[in-house]
This record gives structure tokens, sequence and C-alpha cells, in this order.
């Protein structure tokens, strides 16, 4: 396409938009709150799949031993443990550290406990904390574990990420029936603003096509303002995005104080770095659909 | 330039509009094409623009086939012709340039060729001092100059006139008849449709009358005759 082409059709994509700005609003505005709801529900299920992450991560799996298992024995399954991939770092914890331990945290220096002195309660409970740093294979590892000799049982952190997980597994189905019944209200109103932009320059498209304008050409306009109301309606509610989730942030985390260092929210450059190109596309996608398939409805002269 | 054979075109169960029509219209040439309303004049130049097509018959104008052309070539074969209509159809929102700057905008003319030609065809049709005005602001046979200066600026073979002066008087429907010689002179081959019987009795040109969808009679010096 020509220069001066390409500043025609462009002319005439804002001169449309600017000739029925109330139909232009309309449309922006529905797809500003749908670009915005995708905006929303994306920071949600991000940020709790990564405290899910982190909460498995940081939460590891504890192996105990048989009754009557040898240090060395202990030692030979901490080298086997070891030695997959998938784990980041053992912790031993001898019986006599657990029952330390427990009575640190439950009598805390008082004399109950006194009456177990040479009688540890806790005698089969030495273990191995395992931290992993590829959580996805936490399933396989519990199986290994438990295969190995001497081994008596495995817990798994497995509650917690669980919760987390079905709460952003509901987030997500409530967000994308959202997000699409939104969609498809968009591209009814961008397809709306088109045909009316195409009715009110009937005459204008009658005289291009009797000249020889192409299909292509007649249509570019009128592609182009849904593209252009796609741009802007994905421009604000990024925007907006950009500082309400900074304000979020910090409001949760100074009316829930205790959660600081405990969860960590994902930084909102590092959201944009997906949510700007997938909300460009779709407030694209959403105008040149929404347009696409109204003048080919209208154009054929 | 233009060679229809047999050709027909029906609307629906009645009769049809254009009835098993022949013509032959040579490069260069003039034609009038004269009838009553209904005669199916407006319905020929419909078929010649394709803006229609034939139900039967074959057309050849300016080299392409036009029972058998696909959608997408007809852009590229409109560009051959240049259309004239007795309502004008002038862009009220912009001024005579950009009318006729629009034309060649729109098949995609860069825009040092738009700047030198565009002058230069109003000057052709004699409105090189109103440029800048807006149609409202023209009389009649002005706005007729401005939509022939339109057709004629992307140099067609063929200059389609349907009723060029049904909406104007007499002195001005013979200036605008001028300047169509004018162009024909230049090598433009013109068809123009028309029932103003003075003029084409006056123009002593080939006329071609229509009845009920059927030539009847095709005549090279000829004159309008009532049906």
């Amino acid at each position: 396409m020509r220069p001066s082409t390409l500043w025609f059709t462009l002319k005439q994509g804002i001169v449309n938009i600017k000739r029925n700005w109330m139909f232009s609003i309309a449309s922006i505005l529905t797809m500003a709150a749908c670009i915005f709801l995708v905006g929303v529900f994306y920071s949600i299920v991000n940020n709790v799949d990564n405290i899910a992450h982190k909460v498995e991560q940081e939460v590891p799996i504890t192996v105990f031993f048989d009754e009557g298992t040898t240090q060395e024995q202990i030692d030979e399954i901490g080298k086997q443990i070891l030695q997959r991939p998938e784990v980041e770092k053992i912790e031993f914890t001898s019986a006599d550290e657990a029952w330390q331990e427990f009575k640190d945290q439950y009598f805390q220096g008082s004399d109950a406990a006194e009456g177990f002195r040479d009688d540890n309660p806790l005698v089969n409970s030495a273990n191995y904390a395992v931290y992993m740093n590829q959580i996805e294979m936490q399933s396989d590892l519990v199986t290994y574990i438990e295969g190995l000799d001497h081994v008596r049982e495995v817990e798994q952190s497995e509650q917690a990420a669980n919760t987390l997980g079905t709460f952003n597994k509901f987030v997500s189905y409530a967000s994308i029936i959202i997000i699409v019944i939104l969609l498809v209200i968009s591209i009814f109103l961008i397809s709306n603003t088109v045909s009316v932009g195409i009715s009110v320059r009937k005459e204008e498209i009658g005289i291009m096509k009797y000249i020889g304008a192409t299909d292509a050409f007649v249509r570019a306009p009128f592609v182009l303002e849904g593209m252009l109301l796609g741009i802007i309606g994905a421009a604000i509610p990024l925007t907006a995005l950009y500082f309400l989730y900074n304000t979020a942030v910090e409001y949760v985390l100074t009316r829930f104080n205790v959660l600081t260092g405990v969860v960590d929210f994902i930084p909102v450059l590092q959201i944009y770095r997906v949510l700007v190109p997938i909300s460009i596309a779709l407030g694209i996608g959403i105008g040149l659909i929404g347009s696409f398939w109204t003048t080919r409805k209208h154009l054929r002269v | 330039m233009i060679d229809l054979i047999d050709v027909s075109k029906s609307y629906g169960k009645g009769l049809p509009a254009v009835n098993h029509a022949n013509l032959h219209v040579d490069k260069g040439e003039f034609v009038f094409v004269v009838g009553s309303s209904g005669s199916g004049k407006s319905t020929l130049i419909k078929l010649l623009m394709k803006e229609l097509d034939s139900t039967s018959g074959q057309m050849i104008v300016s080299g392409e086939r036009l029972e058998t052309m696909k959608h997408r070539r007809v852009a590229k074969y409109r560009r051959k012709l240049g259309v004239v209509f007795q309502d004008f159809r002038l862009l009220k929102d912009r001024n005579v340039y950009e009318n006729v700057a629009f034309a060649q905008r729109v098949i995609g003319r860069p825009g040092k060729v738009i700047r030198k030609r565009v002058p230069e065809v109003l000057q052709e049709v004699g409105l090189a001092g109103k440029y800048k005005s807006f149609p409202d602001e023209l009389s009649g046979g002005e706005q007729q100059r401005v939509a022939l200066a339109r057709a004629l600026v992307n140099r067609p073979d063929i200059l389609l006139a349907d009723e060029p002066t049904g909406n104007l008087d007499p002195k001005t429907s013979e200036e605008i008849m001028q300047l169509l010689e004018q162009i024909n002179e230049r090598g433009t081959t013109v068809l123009v449709v028309t029932h103003n019987k003075e003029i084409v009795n006056a123009m002593k040109k080939r006329v071609v009358t229509m009845q009920e969808g059927v030539i009847v009679s095709d005549e090279k010096e000829g004159g309008y005759h009532e049906a």
C-alpha cells in the first residue's frame, strides 16, 4: 500500500470514529471493561498460582523411617533422595531434635515435659525434610521415596497448594465465562458501530465502487476503525490496571500485615510482560473480527 | 470497444428489462441510447458497469468478458470506465478538488500524480477557478462538470453518461453535451443514455433506440423517434 493510500485510509478511519462518536465510545467502553476483567483475573490467577507454588516449595515433604533403622541406613536413604534432580536440599532431624522442638513449641520451658526425661515419646520421629526445585514432580518423588527400603511414611504438603489450586480453578472458570460474554458484546458493539459508519457513508462507498475501488480499499477504513477502537479499548484498562494493581497490593499488605514476608505479590511489570501483548492482541482481534465481519456483510456492491 | 451479443437481463418473471440486445460500438464512437422510461436504457448502463449480471448472452467491453468476470476483477474493470449520473453523485463534504482527487485516491494513484492531474482535468471541464468550492456552492451545470472531471481523471476508455442533462436547463444541457463531444474528440468512447429529444436531434450522432428492452433501431446520424 502506498503511503498516500495508507494516510487516506487512516484519515477515513479516524473520521468514521468521530462521526459516530457515541457508538465508538460505547464500543471502547465495553471492550475496555472486557480487557480490564481479563487483566484483573489474569493478575489474581497468577498471584494465587505464585503463592501456591511458593507454599509448595517452602513446605517440604517429610520422610519417616521404620523402627530400628540405623543411622547408616538413614544416611543411605538421604543419598538416594539427593540423587533425584528435582530435589533442592534435604534436612535431617533426629528423634531427639524432634522432641526438643516439640518441647520448645508446646511446653515452652514448663515442667510438664519432665515426666518424659529418659523416654523420648517421639522416638520414631527422625525424619528428612525434602525441599524441591520442581514442584510438579512432587507425586513422582513421593512414589520414589515410598519405594525405598526402611521408609515408613512420606508426608506431603498438598493441602494448602490444593486449596489455592481449587480457588484458582474457580476464578479461572468464572473469569472465562464473564470474559466470553463481554467479548461477544464487544464484537456486537463494534459491528454495530461499523454498520452505522457504513450506512452514513453509503453514498460515498457507492461512488468508490463505481470509480473502481477494490473491496479491500473500501473495507480498509472500517477495519482500521475497528482496530483503532480495539487499541484504545485496550490502552484504557491497561493504564488503569497499572495504577490499581500497585494500590491493591499496597492495600492488602497494609490491611493484612501478617502477610508481609509470607506472601509475595508478582511485580506489576512482570504481569504486564504478558498482559500488555494479550490485551492489545485482544483489542485488535475484537476490532478486526467485528469490523471485518460487518464490512463483508455490507460492502458487496 | 463494446460488443453485446444477444444479451438479456430479467429481474423476475415479467418481461426482460433487456431483451436479446445486440450492439457493437467502436473505439472513439459517440452513441446516444434513447427510449422512454422503462425501455431498458438504465439496465443497459448497469450491465455495462457490471453493477448487474446479464441473464444470458455475451458482453465484451474494453477487451473484458463481463458475463464470466469474477467479482474481484470488477474493480479493475471499472477503472476503464468513467461514469456520470443525472444526480451528479458528488461528495457534499468535499470541495471540487477533493471530489476529483478522490477518484485517483481510491485507485491508489500517488500524491504527486494527483496534484498534477486534477488541475489538468479541472481545466479541461472549465472549472479551474472553482477548485475550492463545495458542491452546494455550484450550479447544476458546474456540478455535472465536476462529475465529468471525476469520471475523466483516470483517463477511461469509455465514458458512460446516464441522463447527464436530466437535472439541467436547456442552455446548460447544451454546454454539457458540447463538453462530452470534446471529450469524445480526444479519443474517449462516449455512450450517453438520454431522453432529451432536442439535444439528440441537434447533435446528429449515432442513436440506438430501445423499446421494452429491445433495441428497435440503430441509426448512424439518427434522431430521436417517439416509440
